[in-house]
């Protein structure tokens, strides 16, 4: 998977008069993406009628005159079936190009949305934050500036697939969100936070599988509201309590009620790491369910919207310490 | 032997067995305490330990704010001097920094740091042509930089040392912290009080 490229174009620059051209062109496009959805769904349609009907007479015509027939039967199916994926990765692209332009215009400085690129799972496992299983997916990438900030943002999947002697099953490490901006102090150490539920990061604790200037180590602050919530590991404690402020723990406790759902947090390389596992691949079509221009826009802009208020939140904007 | 004498016998050498079985038996229990016993001992006593192992290295991050801080205000001192004429360098007379301070010391020098730090912003909104110095305003943004480390090292101190006083004030590991010579440790406590002792002033 390709990554985000270095220098950020003007695409989506904040300009006065885009806002109703935005629209203009937002309902425009929309007319295509239904079209599409419309059919999406008829391939659909004549694929499952084909199949079922195609495995009804193949069956018979297998049984009672040349069992070759079943994968003659098959072959109409299998043909509108490919089709149905050719269109549907068609109205995939056009949903997402409409729906999520329209919903990060006038939110950023700049940004640039890539629909079929994410984090390469290079980059996370540098993080030493996550634990990386057999099974890697990112995609929907939105990178751009907010108040000057650096970010960039994937829908992410992460999980391990066990297989066992007759069949396996699928462990899901992470199927959400993965944010990261640049980090208004410089630090040296790692700092990985994380809410009680977040079960499969990498902790970096172990004794024998992890160098010892890598190793993190848990500890406790001084707020108890926090302690319970979260679990804290750091490298050094001195530079994770310059991190850790007081009001960057308070505002981790706002985030936990405002995301609703687990999620970790990792200060690795001056840049600052969110991982939320919403259980949700966000930014994807409804292919069966209906369409509504206003619906999916703020659907996405809801997920657009963790980027400012996680800035905000966290007064990434403050660049006193960097400068 | 008659047969009620060799039964005889036989109880009394099954009774002398399971006496010792059960000889044995409590000397197995008795082991297996005092083996549970030395293994928490020990356990506890490396806990403690590790502890103190985390407050030195937590004070050696104190230690290194500390002095970067007051580096940063001999910067700052330096460059005011072009602006304010000094007999001498008195603000940075009375903080002495050396290695093998008490917590209290620390304070202290902390203390006397924040208020030259104070005298130095003072001065520079005194001396406009100070304040729009290039120099002297990266030095007071290094400066706020510094404090936060120092109070990040502060609070990863502080809270080792708490922890090490909840564990030597709690039983049954009060026990081994009195056995091992092992006592509760100051907190470093930035006051805002008591700088009589501490001279600090400009001369212009």
């Amino acid at each position: 998977m390709r990554s985000v490229p270095g220098p950020l174009t003007n695409v989506g620059v904040k300009s006065p008069g885009c806002c109703v051209k935005g629209i203009q062109l937002m309902r425009t496009n929309w007319g295509e993406v239904e079209q599409k959805q419309n059919s999406v769904r008829l391939y659909a349609l004549v694929a499952i009628v084909l199949t079922v009907g195609g495995l009804f007479f193949g069956v018979y015509a297998a049984y009672s005159i040349n069992p070759f027939l079943l994968l003659a039967a098959m072959i109409p199916a299998g043909l509108v079936w490919w089709l149905f994926y050719k269109q549907l990765k068609g109205y995939k692209e056009s949903y997402k190009e409409t729906v999520v332009k329209s919903a990060a215009e006038g939110m950023f400085d700049r940004y640039h949305y890539i629909p079929d690129m994410g984090f390469q799972s290079s980059e996370i496992k540098e993080t030493g934050l996550m634990s990386l299983g057999n099974i890697y997916k990112s995609e929907d990438t939105v990178a751009g500036t907010y108040k000057g900030v650096d970010f960039r943002r994937a829908d992410m999947y992460i999980a391990q697939y066990v297989s066992t002697g007759k069949g396996g099953y699928t462990i899901v490490y992470l199927l959400g969100t993965w944010l990261s901006f640049a980090y208004n102090k410089k630090f040296v150490t790692d700092l990985q936070i994380m809410t009680k539920g977040f079960h499969y990061s990498n902790k970096k604790k172990g004794r024998f599988f992890t160098r010892a200037d890598e190793r993190r180590h848990s500890f406790e602050t001084e707020n108890m509201e926090f302690n319970r919530s979260f679990e804290c590991n750091c490298q050094l404690d001195s530079e994770a309590f310059y991190l850790l402020t007081p009001r960057v723990m308070e505002m981790l406790l706002l985030l936990k009620s405002e995301f609703g759902c687990d999620f970790m947090v990792g200060f690795v390389k001056n840049r600052l790491h969110f991982a939320i596992n919403s259980g949700k691949n966000h930014m994807e079509p409804p292919v069966f369910g209906d369409l509504s221009l206003e619906r999916e826009v703020e659907k996405a802009r809801r997920e657009l919207r963790l980027i400012t208020v996680i800035v905000d939140t966290l007064d990434l904007d403050r660049k006193v310490f960097v400068e | 032997m008659t047969e009620w004498a060799a039964r005889e016998n036989n109880m009394t050498r099954y009774l002398m067995i399971n006496a010792l079985d059960g000889a044995a038996m409590v000397g197995v229990i008795i082991g297996a305490i005092v083996f549970v016993l030395l293994i928490w001992y020990i356990s506890t006593l490396n806990g403690l330990r590790q502890t103190k192992v985390k407050i030195r290295e937590a004070v050696s991050g104190i230690d290194v704010a500390l002095t970067k801080r007051y580096d940063v205000l001999t910067k700052m001192v330096d460059v005011a001097k072009s602006y304010a004429t000094f007999e001498k360098a008195t603000i940075l007379e009375a903080i002495k920094l050396r290695s093998g301070m008490s917590m209290t010391e620390r304070n202290k020098a902390s203390e006397a740091m924040t208020q030259a730090a104070k005298e130095l912003n003072f001065l520079a909104e005194n001396y406009p042509q100070l304040h729009a110095n290039e120099n002297f305003r990266q030095l007071q943004v290094a400066i706020m930089d510094v404090e936060e480390h120092l109070q990040g090292a502060r609070r990863a101190y502080n809270s080792n040392v708490s922890l090490l006083n909840r564990k030597i004030v709690s039983f049954p590991t009060s026990i081994v912290a009195g056995m091992a010579g092992i006592t509760q440790e100051e907190f470093f406590q930035a006051e805002d009080s008591k700088r009589a002792d501490v001279n600090v002033n400009i001369t212009i």
